[in-house]
Order: C-alpha cells, then structure tokens, then sequence
C-alpha cells in the first residue's frame, strides 16, 4: 500500500493552466465560472500552487465577438493521467472562451505578470512622455537656430549698408536737433 | 559620383542576442513587453536577420508568441 502511494506521490507535476472569460460579466458569475474551473481540478484530487486573475484585459483580436477577457492563470500540481478529462471538460463548458493548459520547463519560478503587466503600462507612458519633452526640447533648439540666424542676418545687412543710411540719419538727427532748439527756445510760441 | 554608403545600418553580423546577454532560459507566453517588440506591424514574429536573437532562442520566442496568439495576447493577423 504505501509504495503506490509513494509512487503516486511522484508522478505529480505542476501544469499550467491559462484561461480566457468573456468580461461583461457580473461578479457572481466570475466567481461561479472560477468555483466551476477549480472544481473540474479538485475532482482530480490536484493540489493549487498559485492563482493569478489578472482582471479586465483588450483582445488582439475578436473572441467569441468579444473584443475584452478576464485571464486566470492557474498553477496546479497533479497526475498527468487526469489532464484529458480536465481538458475535455473545459472544452464543453459554455463559460469559457479559451483555455490551455501546458506543463512548464524544469526549474520555472511562478511569476505575477499582471502586477508587471501594470507596471510596464505605467513605465510605458512616462517613457511617451519623455520622447514628447525631447521632441520639444528639440523645436525650442531649432527655433533659438533660426533666432540666431536671423539675427546674424540683419547684422549683416547692417554691414553691407554703413555708408548710405547712417550719414542722412546722422544728419536729420542735426537738423531735428536744431529746430528743436529754435522751437524751445522761441519765447512766443505758449503751449 | 558614387559615395561609399555610409553604415546606416549597422552590421547584422554584430548584433548580440538579448536573451543570451540576459541567460534567459525560458521566454513565458505570459510575458507581452518582452514578446510585443518582436513582433511587426502587421503581428509577424520578426525575422532572427533584424533582431539578432540565436536560433535557440527565436524557436522559444516561436512557442511563445503562437501560445500568446492563441489566448488572444498578440494579434495573429493585422
């Protein structure tokens, strides 16, 4: 008796199981769907590892005409004889969309992906963010550029034109300065 | 006048593999910001010639997106 029991012991492996629900669903119904997924598992006397729904969540392509799942990954450590019928029953339930079930390599640690998955989206957005900062860093250089280069032209223009414009100023601003003069020193006129 | 092309792109022989700088021994379907770059536009697993990733590697990264595919993670087709 007990060498078969040791043996049974052994023959347990931890499967995978990813599964797919349609979203608009109530929360009753979520929690029926998941007791009916744990319950085909619990038939076949296996031992859950780890469970990770990772909630509402688009679809790359229309399911079911349905464009958002919920996916529950699921860890169980079982005997492989019962995989068909566990796979069989999941095929007939109505509630499911897809499901898969996989054995994972040796030495695979159960990692959380919908707690990473919300970490990237965040990290995702502040790297949008800053490639939108450098594209304006980037129109302010070009826009001190073409300051510059304006402002280098208009020296230049000033160069090339010295000896005609500055005398007559030069000389209006005399003769302006001098009727000022008269004006303001003409007693007669009163403001 | 022909002018040399200057190396715009570089040189494929060169590219490392980024899963073997990492020691990754198993790419998870799971996993969608590792899987989403090498797929293109239109949701094709990009070739090993662009990337640069080792045989060994780009047959993991093949189970991994076709599993993705199949739960409706990645786009079979755009």
């Amino acid at each position: 008796m007990t060498t078969s029991d040791d043996t049974i012991v052994t023959d347990d492996r931890v499967y995978e199981c990813c599964v797919l629900l349609p979203f608009p669903l109530s929360q009753k119904e979520e929690q029926d769907a998941m007791k009916e997924i744990e319950g085909y598992f619990e038939e076949a006397g296996a031992k859950q590892m780890a469970k990770d729904s990772w909630g509402r969540r688009g679809l790359a392509y229309p399911i079911g005409d349905r464009e958002e799942g919920i996916f529950v990954v699921y860890h169980y450590e079982m005997d492989p004889s019962k995989l068909k019928e566990i796979d069989q029953q999941m095929q007939i339930s109505t509630t499911i969309l897809r499901h898969m079930l996989i054995k994972p390599p040796k030495g695979y640690q159960i990692a959380k992906y919908s707690e990473e998955y919300e970490t990237w989206l965040k990290e995702r957005k502040t790297v949008s963010e800053q490639k939108e900062e450098e594209k304006e860093a980037e129109i302010k250089r070009k826009v001190a550029e073409k300051a510059k280069r304006q402002a280098k032209k208009v020296e230049e223009e000033k160069k090339a034109r010295p000896p005609t414009v500055p005398e007559k100023s030069v000389i209006e601003e005399d003769k302006l300065s001098e009727e000022l003069e008269k004006l303001i020193s003409d007693d007669e006129i009163d403001i | 006048m022909f002018q040399p092309s200057q190396s715009r792109r570089g040189d494929p022989r060169q590219k490392k593999c980024p899963f073997c700088d990492k020691g990754t021994k198993y790419i998870d379907y799971k996993d969608y910001p590792t899987l989403k770059p090498f797929t293109d536009y239109f949701g094709n697993i990009r070739q090993r010639y662009y990337t640069g990733i080792c045989l060994k590697h780009q047959k993991m990264l093949r189970t991994a997106v076709q599993r993705a595919r199949f739960m409706g993670m990645l786009a079979y087709r755009k």
